[in-house]
């Protein structure tokens, strides 16, 4: 398995992110992918299920015809934001290797990890554009709670979302915000799906490893939507899908 | 020290124009560009292109041109095409010693930039009623006298005698060798490039703002092409193109 070192670092202002050198791709089309993990205390008891769910993603991702295409980025988050990996080709990343245990603890920075994702992505995407790269953004977020922790608001979140779609670099920017044993806070993520500008909610209900199995099917179909609407320059589909 | 870009888009189906590229057993591109008034001319571009690799690239032979049409005519007796299935023009460019070699059999356009230089000097070759004089007429000698007896090819360009010396050799090929240490990149394009609806100059002038490493031509023409579709601008043919980068000049200022 080949082993990242040709990364960047690249500062944006309250926080960094690394990214894959943009000498080192050899595609003319990316899709940024950033993929937001809640790891509160909250989530005590199925965090891995988690991280079975985020290697099944990789996996899954791994197979679509456009993999080669595809840029992924990992956050968890709990009071803070942690950047497990920054965006990586796809056959850089070992799924079984790549993702440590994950350790629930602290409370929910949701919107300051949402933030982290949209503005890296952002700034990365302008990077690849300035160099004649095709490129769009998903941002997927999946979360069991309300937001207590963030200095970031989910206007400022709109606001980046906003600037994006006005600065014309990008192909596309699409949010999906994931609610997990959201029963007590389906409404409070409605309203932060409307206040930060996202385009889905998908509340997935009480967590079952079966559940957990599936949103990993979910997470690598929209990726492969999006990558597929990059090539037909047509709005990314979300998935249907029910848990 | 040279990297290799490519860039193939049809206008029509099928793509009458075809393209390849190769770095063994020294840097190389290849065109063809069919004739689009003749049936399958986009099997015999592309069977011209492969024969005129093995000739001219793979082999060195003599009259590379005439072995090449020459397979091409005998393939397509086999595949029973019909014989206008060959009009197509070819495109060359090589590095060849210290020189980069660009042939013409027939119309197209190529272009080059010195080192540090922003704009491109390019030439185009064009012929009278835009019938151009194809690599197949040599297999027929009343129009091969036809074209030795009437030259009927027109050169347009801007600034490429700087650094460029042109030829014609045998009938229809026209041949420009440039020196490869004062070169950072050279290109070879089908008469596409001039379906646009707006000069060479212009749209070669947009596509040389080549950025970053990489498939650096193919990234750059995805964005004029839709930065020209946004003004409702598309080619009005088929367009490929295809550049030999000097990657130890590539980007450097001219001081």
């Amino acid at each position: 398995m080949p082993r990242l070192t040709d990364e960047q670092t690249v500062n944006v202002g309250s926080f960094q992110f690394s990214a894959i050198g943009i000498d080192k791709l050899s595609e003319t089309q990316y899709t940024l992918v950033t993929l937001i993990v809640d790891i509160t205390g909250s989530v005590s008891g199925f965090e891995n299920d988690l991280l079975r769910m985020i290697q099944e993603s990789v996996r899954g991702c791994k197979k679509s015809p456009r993999a080669d295409n595809i840029l992924l980025r990992v956050l968890t988050f709990n009071t803070d934001v942690y950047e497990v990996h920054g965006y990586r080709l796809l056959n850089q990343i070992d799924e079984n290797a790549d993702y440590p245990a994950l350790r629930p603890a602290g409370v929910t920075a949701l919107y300051d990890a949402t933030f982290n994702g949209l503005k890296a992505a952002a700034e990365y995407g302008k990077q690849l554009a300035d160099q004649d790269f095709d490129a769009n953004v998903l941002v997927i977020v999946i979360t069991d709670g309300a937001d207590n922790a963030s200095s970031c608001t989910p206007s400022v979140i709109k606001g980046v979302i906003e600037d994006i779609h006005k600065n014309e670099l990008l192909a596309g920017v699409k949010t999906i915000l994931i609610g997990v044993n959201d029963k007590s806070c389906r409404t409070y993520l409605d309203t932060f799906k409307t206040g930060g500008g996202l385009d889905e909610y998908v509340s997935m209900g009480d967590v079952t490893p079966q559940k957990l199995a599936k949103l990993a099917g979910f997470v690598s179909k929209s990726v492969s939507s999006s990558s597929q609407s990059l090539m037909t320059g047509t709005p990314a589909a979300t998935p249907a899908f029910t848990f | 020290m040279f990297s290799i870009d490519t860039f193939l888009k049809g206008a029509k189906e099928p793509c009458e124009d075809y393209i390849l590229a190769g770095s063994e057993p020294a840097p190389h591109i290849i065109l063809s560009d069919g004739c689009s008034s003749e049936r399958h001319t986009d099997v015999g571009a592309r069977l011209l292109a492969h024969a005129l690799k093995r000739y001219a690239i793979d082999e060195q032979a003599l009259m590379p041109v005439y072995r090449a049409i020459t397979a091409t005519a005998a393939c397509a007796e086999t595949l029973r095409l019909p014989e206008g299935a060959m009009t197509a023009t070819l495109g060359l460019i090589r590095e060849r010693g210290d020189s980069l070699w660009a042939h013409l059999y027939g119309d197209g356009i190529v272009f080059y930039a010195l080192k540090g230089e922003k704009t491109p000097r390019w030439f185009r070759v064009e012929y009278e009623g835009n019938m151009p004089c194809y690599p197949c007429y040599l297999l027929d000698r009343e129009t091969k006298k036809l074209f030795e007896e009437r030259d009927r090819r027109a050169i347009t360009g801007d600034g490429y005698q700087a650094a460029a010396s042109l030829f014609e050799s045998v009938v229809g090929e026209t041949v420009c060798l440039l020196p490869t240490m004062m070169v950072q990149y050279v290109g070879i394009a089908s008469d596409g490039l001039g379906s646009f609806g707006l000069s060479v100059q212009e749209v070669l002038t947009d596509i040389c703002q080549f950025k970053g490493a990489g498939k650096r031509l193919q990234r750059r023409m995805n964005r004029v092409l839709r930065d020209y579709a946004v003004r409702e601008i598309t080619p009005g043919d088929d367009l490929s193109v295809g550049v030999l980068f000097n990657e130890e000049m590539f980007g450097e200022s001219a001081g």
